[in-house]
């Protein structure tokens, strides 16, 4: 006979384990079902001693699940405790494999293809998703494991690592300095890993430190050995260990077949849920990091609210006095479903969102109250974020000291959608234009908005390809005047090194570059020379647009992920005569074109001879993705005494722990690019850190606020440049200074090693980057600290122009 | 991005033409001052440390020497200074500077003295600061150049690997010639000391126990060890390989001592200095 309870939670995390507590004390008949064989396992995996953080501070906790900031092995305890006393029904080993049904009449398959029935089902299952086995036989033997904690608790074994991803690498690099490493890899490179760990492992394997198997996959385990299919047949591998690292597979699939519809096929969306956390199943909740909400508090509090409306007792939202607050300056007293309407009926942005979407975007988002006049923000400020005029109007001011040619942006539109796209500085001043109540949108909602709700992206594509012809084109012009070009026009996007247009191609088109850069090379002699760099927010491909016939006579390249809008040749042409100041920006093109290739013929022939190769220089530069930076860490080693004042400038003036790694940097030529935050205009890095820790400062740094940081390691994964690290903030080691250590320091003798800290007392790990030392007066320590002149921070588009102009002789 | 008037120039140029070799030109200036003064004056006695102008040569001199000195502290003060390259550029010129202004001080007067000795104490410092403002200009290039995009550890780690290759390639044969071959990866052309880092040159190690060992292997082929040709030559490789590692690592070696050895000389003598003028200054003061 087949089990039958009100309510089954799936997944004894926080959310899960919340609601199961509830649902005992509420008397209701639920089950919970949890796959490992302890509770919370995505906590439970974290290091041991972690320091788990209980954000958003302010937020109360509802229900009697315990929590607060503390550490992990004390959070288990309390919650085996709460778990234990609530008398919640629960069954652990007991992964749900498949689920069907809807309001009262769902299946749950169990291991063993036990069947378990429910009425209604609360799905709480986070985002770690199953670790992906390797499907071979012989897999299952114990000494083939998916995780590893401590590396240094092997030794002198034989150990092969399936999986050539970051994980892989990372472990196979940790191991091999104690044992006999091999890594297996299906592809023939590890182009798919982070350039950090890819210079590691090459390095490693050149030197024979870890062998490497390409193009390889697993056939078979067997007693100490591992047979591979290679391309050149089968081959076998003698191990003690096999370590499998191939990811986990997100729970998505797992869901999908469950009829839970995603509104698109990002993977970073949620399904859409009511304000009730249901879901397009009716009776199916889903809670915690599985419906978009990354932090612990709020999956205890879902799972809590849950229970107590299905037992008819129902509390209102924990961020119910949260959002009175942030509507308060506004909307003095007014309740806030009221404002939520209200926002609903007046910013179209945010009319497509359900109630609960709309109440997590608004505890992020600013409402503002304008007298005419008031400034919304500074050209030139870093801010990134999108602003919505619900009553009222903005002028933008293009020209500041001509407030009459202002551009006018009404009610119900927005404005500042380039600064969120592209993380550059604001490209003009605005200010209000009448009495407005205006909304302030983060650029990290509004990311989250984009990829749960289509039509927000559509739209912002739309007004910004607009703006960005009319600003580009004819700015002092009414926008009318030119819907004819703008309907010329087309968003595109290229990946990394793509060819925008080919040396040769016909001028057919003229281009903005809205996000990313891009180079611009010719051959000569045989041989491709770097002719220009072409930032975000440029306008190019414009030369020859006048001509019949012409062709382009370079070509010009992505250097990372590009969007560009195009313009056809045609439609330009044809507004030419109606709008003279089309013409002379063409004209003048074509003159600091011809400027800028005197100057660098002129710069070249007072050399000798060609020492540094530029266009190698270039594309090298390129390659190691200097095209997004803002502001890059660059060392001369020509120069270079390798004195290590840097580093030891940026350890002593950020706790101890430098920011800047000279050794783990790539090289080419004499140029050293050290490994250190390149500040890219579209930091990766911020794309989802669950407490905002990591931001972008108003001057354009960008940096980790040490209160908030929850060390949770999602910034230092999406880093591809690996210039986060996760540390104990309290390890960096002040050293003493005395005149003995300076003696010693001076002469160049090692100085006493200081004394090493306790790794084993509980800690705290958070994300450490460079901040550009925005709070130590203002220049890079680095750089003030360097005695030669080789270390420089620079922004590429300086750094290139400077080599152009042949000066990095 | 913030911008304050002290930040550095954002872009690579040697601390010589800092600012346009601005203190360089400085250095100048004053020094061709101080010889124009010594010329067209004639105080009552000998040019000394103790006439009106010989005052203000040892006044500025000991300014001088201490605002030097002081460069030891400062390049250790990190954060919301200006930047370190224009005090380098500054030290090396206007401790130039120092020589002339110094010895005009003197007025040309040298005995077996505290006096002489402080002066003798400075001519060093200065010497040694010379080589050392040299070897800045100089080495890191050549180090680039024979590092080669490599780095220490890399060409640690490839030795190692190269080394133990050697060691199980040397088992196929007999003891002898793997008691050779052990021998040879044994051999780093001598130690990685100091002093060798200062005055050593290229080791030769084809000269050594690498040069044994190859000689060795080669007379195995046919002849007494009755080897293949194929046998040997991987050997043989590898041990050739594992000697231009090590050249290449002693170099750098040779490089970075270089760099830093110079101060034991710069450094401890300018403590030495800077006592020797105390009692100088007070020796003038006490016995005038
Ligand atoms: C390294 C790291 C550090 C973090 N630090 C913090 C912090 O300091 N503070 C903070 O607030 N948040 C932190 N977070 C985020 C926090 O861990 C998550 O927000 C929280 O765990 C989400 O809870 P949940 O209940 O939604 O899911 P989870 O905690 O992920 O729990 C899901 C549970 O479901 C189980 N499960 C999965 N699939 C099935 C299935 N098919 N059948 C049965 N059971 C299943 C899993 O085994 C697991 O036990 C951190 C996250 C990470 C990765
Ligand atoms: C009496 C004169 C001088 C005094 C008292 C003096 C003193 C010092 C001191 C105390 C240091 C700091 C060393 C350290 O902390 O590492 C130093 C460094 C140095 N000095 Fe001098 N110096 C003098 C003249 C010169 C001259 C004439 C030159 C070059 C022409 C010179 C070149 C250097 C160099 C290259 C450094 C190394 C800087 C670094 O490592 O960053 N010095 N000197
Ligand atoms: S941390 Fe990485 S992704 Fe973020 S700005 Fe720095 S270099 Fe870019
Ligand atoms: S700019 Fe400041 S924080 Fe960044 S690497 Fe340099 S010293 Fe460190
Ligand atoms: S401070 Fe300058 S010279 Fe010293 S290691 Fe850094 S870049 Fe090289």
């Amino acid at each position: 006979m087949t089990e039958h309870y009100q309510v089954a939670i799936i997944g004894s995390g926080p959310g899960g384990l919340s609601a199961a507590v509830t649902a005992a004390e509420q008397g209701l008949s639920h089950v919970l079902l949890e796959r490992t064989n302890h509770l919370s396992d995505t906590i439970y995996k974290y290091q041991k001693g972690k320091k788990v953080m209980a954000h958003p501070m302010r937020l109360p906790l509802q229900g009697s699940m315990p929590f607060e900031e503390g550490f992990r092995e004390g959070i288990l305890e309390n919650w085996n405790i709460a778990a234990e006393k609530s008398g919640a029904h629960i069954r652990l080993n007991a992964e749900v494999r498949k689920m069907s049904g809807q309001r009262g009449s769902f299946q749950l398959t169990l291991p063993g293809d036990e069947i378990i029935t429910a009425d209604e089902v609360i799905l709480a299952i986070g985002l770690q998703g199953n670790l992906r086995k390797v499907p071979v036989p012989g897999a299952d033997r114990e000494w083939v494991q998916y995780q590893l904690d401590d590396p240094d608790a092997y030794q002198n074994e034989r150990i092969a690592i399936i999986g050539a991803g970051d994980a892989g690498i990372e472990n196979a690099i940790a191991l091999a300095s104690h044992n006999e490493v091999s890594i297996v890899n299906r592809q023939p490179d590890f182009s798919r890993a982070k350039p950090g760990n890819v210079a590691a492992i090459e390095k490693a394997i050149r030197s024979g430190q870890i062998r490497a198997y390409p193009n390889s996959a697993p056939a078979r385990i067997d007693d100490e050995a591992l047979i591979l299919d290679t391309a050149e047949g089968q081959s076998i591998v003698p191990v003690d260990r096999i370590i499998a690292r191939l990811g986990a597979i997100p729970p998505r699939k797992f869901l999908e077949e469950a009829g839970i519809k995603f509104p698109s096929d990002d993977p970073a969306a949620v399904p859409e849920l009511n304000e009730t956390y249901e879901c397009n199943v009716p009776g199916l909740y889903i809670i915690g990091a599985l419906a978009g909400f990354t932090l612990i508090k709020q999956a205890v509090n879902q799972g809590h609210e849950i229970i107590r409306r299905m037992a008819g007792d129902p509390i209102p939202p924990a961020d119910e006095d949260l959002l009175r607050q942030r509507f308060d300056p506004a909307f003095p007293g007014a309740a806030v479903n009221d404002v939520l309407t209200y926002l609903r009926e007046h910013v179209p942005v945010l009319a497509g969102l359900t109630m609960l979407q709309l109440r997590e975007a608004m505890l992020e988002s600013s409402i503002f109250r304008f007298a005419k006049g008031d400034t919304v923000f500074k050209r030139g400020d870093y801010t990134s974020s999108l602003w919505n005029i619900a009553e009222g109007s903005a002028h933008v001011l293009i020209n500041e000291a001509r407030p009459d040619m202002a551009v006018r942006i009404g009610t119900a539109e927005f404005f500042g959608e380039l600064g969120l796209i592209s993380g550059r500085r604001r490209s003009a001043t605005v200010i209000a234009g009448e009495p407005a109540v205006m909304v302030e949108i983060p650029r990290r909602t509004m990311r989250r908005l984009q990829a749960s709700v289509k039509a927000i992206k559509a739209e912002l594509d739309r007004v910004a390809m607009r703006r960005i012809v009319h600003t580009g084109l004819a700015r002092d012009r009414p926008i009318s005047d030119i819907e004819d070009v703008i309907a010329g026009a087309e968003l595109k996007r290229y990946k990394a090194f793509e060819t925008i247009c080919a040396e040769g191609d016909p001028v057919d088109a003229l281009y903005f570059l809205r996000t990313g850069s891009a180079t611009v090379t010719r051959v000569e002699n045989g041989r491709e020379v770097a002719l220009n760099y072409i930032a975000a927010g440029s306008l190019f491909g414009e030369r020859g647009l006048l001509e019949d016939g012409a062709t382009r006579a370079a070509t010009i390249r992505a250097t990372v992920a590009c969007e560009a809008v195009r313009v056809d040749a045609t439609v330009v042409r044809a507004s030419m005569d109606r709008m003279p100041e089309l013409r002379a920006i063409f004209e003048n093109a074509v003159q600091s074109q011809l400027d800028q290739t005197v100057r660098s013929a002129l710069a070249r022939a007072g050399q000798t001879q060609n020492k540094v190769d530029e266009t190698a220089l270039t594309s090298f530069l390129m390659k190691q993705g200097v095209g997004e930076a803002t502001n890059a860490f660059i060392i001369d080693e020509g120069l270079c005494t390798r004195c290590g004042n840097c580093e030891s400038a940026c350890a002593s003036t950020h706790d101890g722990i430098s920011r800047v790694n000279r050794d783990a940097g790539q090289r080419a030529m004499s140029v050293l690019l050290p490994v250190a935050c390149r500040h890219c205009e579209n930091p990766h890095c911020m794309s989802d850190c669950p407490v905002d820790a990591i931001t972008r400062a108003p001057t354009g740094e960008v940096f980790i606020n040490q209160q908030t940081c929850i060390g949770c390691s999602n910034c230092a994964n999406n880093c591809p440049y690996g210039v986060i690290n996760m540390v104990d903030p309290t390890s960096g080691q002040k050293e003493p200074q005395n005149w003995l250590t300076w003696l010693l320091d001076s002469v160049g003798l090692p100085t006493p090693a200081p004394k090493p800290h306790d790794h084993n007392a509980p800690h705290a790990m958070k994300a450490v980057k460079c901040d550009l030392c925005k709070d130590t007066g203002g220049s890079p320590s680095c750089v003030a600290a360097c005695p030669t002149g080789a270390a420089i921070r620079v922004a590429p588009e300086t750094y290139m122009s400077w080599l152009r102009d042949g000066r990095g002789q | 991005m913030a911008s304050s008037a002290n930040e550095p120039v954002s872009i690579h140029r040697s601390f010589l033409v800092w600012r346009g070799g601005y203190y360089g030109k400085v250095a100048l200036a004053l020094s061709a001052l101080a010889i124009v003064g010594y010329w067209i004056d004639h105080p009552s006695g000998p040019p000394n440390g103790g006439s009106w102008l010989g005052y203000a040569y040892g006044t500025i001199g000991l300014g001088l020497i201490g605002w030097l000195a002081w460069f030891g502290i400062r390049r250790r003060r990190y954060g919301g200074q200006g930047p370190l390259e224009g005090w380098m550029s500054a030290h090396v010129y206007l401790g130039l500077a120092l020589i002339v202004i110094a010895t005009l001080h003197t007025g040309f007067r040298f005995h077996w003295n505290v006096h002489t000795l402080a002066f003798v104490l400075m001519a060093i410092v200065i010497l040694s600061g010379v080589f050392g403002a040299y070897a800045f200009v100089r080495y890191p290039a050549m180090m680039t150049t024979n590092r080669a995009g490599s780095t220490l550890k890399t060409m640690a780690a490839e030795l190692a690997s190269l080394d133990q290759q050697c060691r199980d390639l040397a088992l196929t044969f007999d003891d002898e010639v793997a008691a050779l071959v052990v021998q040879a990866t044994e051999d780093y052309g001598g130690k990685f000391t100091f002093r060798e880092g200062l005055l050593g040159r290229g080791p030769n190690l084809l000269a050594g126990a690498t040069g044994a060992a190859i000689a060795k292997l080669r007379d195995q082929v046919g002849g007494v060890g009755n080897a293949q040709p194929a046998e040997v030559l991987p050997l043989v490789q590898n041990l050739t390989k594992r000697a231009t590692v090590v050249v290449k690592m002693r170099r750098d070696w040779r490089y970075r001592a270089q760099l830093l050895l110079w101060r034991a000389v710069h450094v401890p003598l300018t403590i030495a200095l800077v006592i020797a003028l105390g009692i100088h200054v007070f020796a003038v003061f006490y016995y005038r």
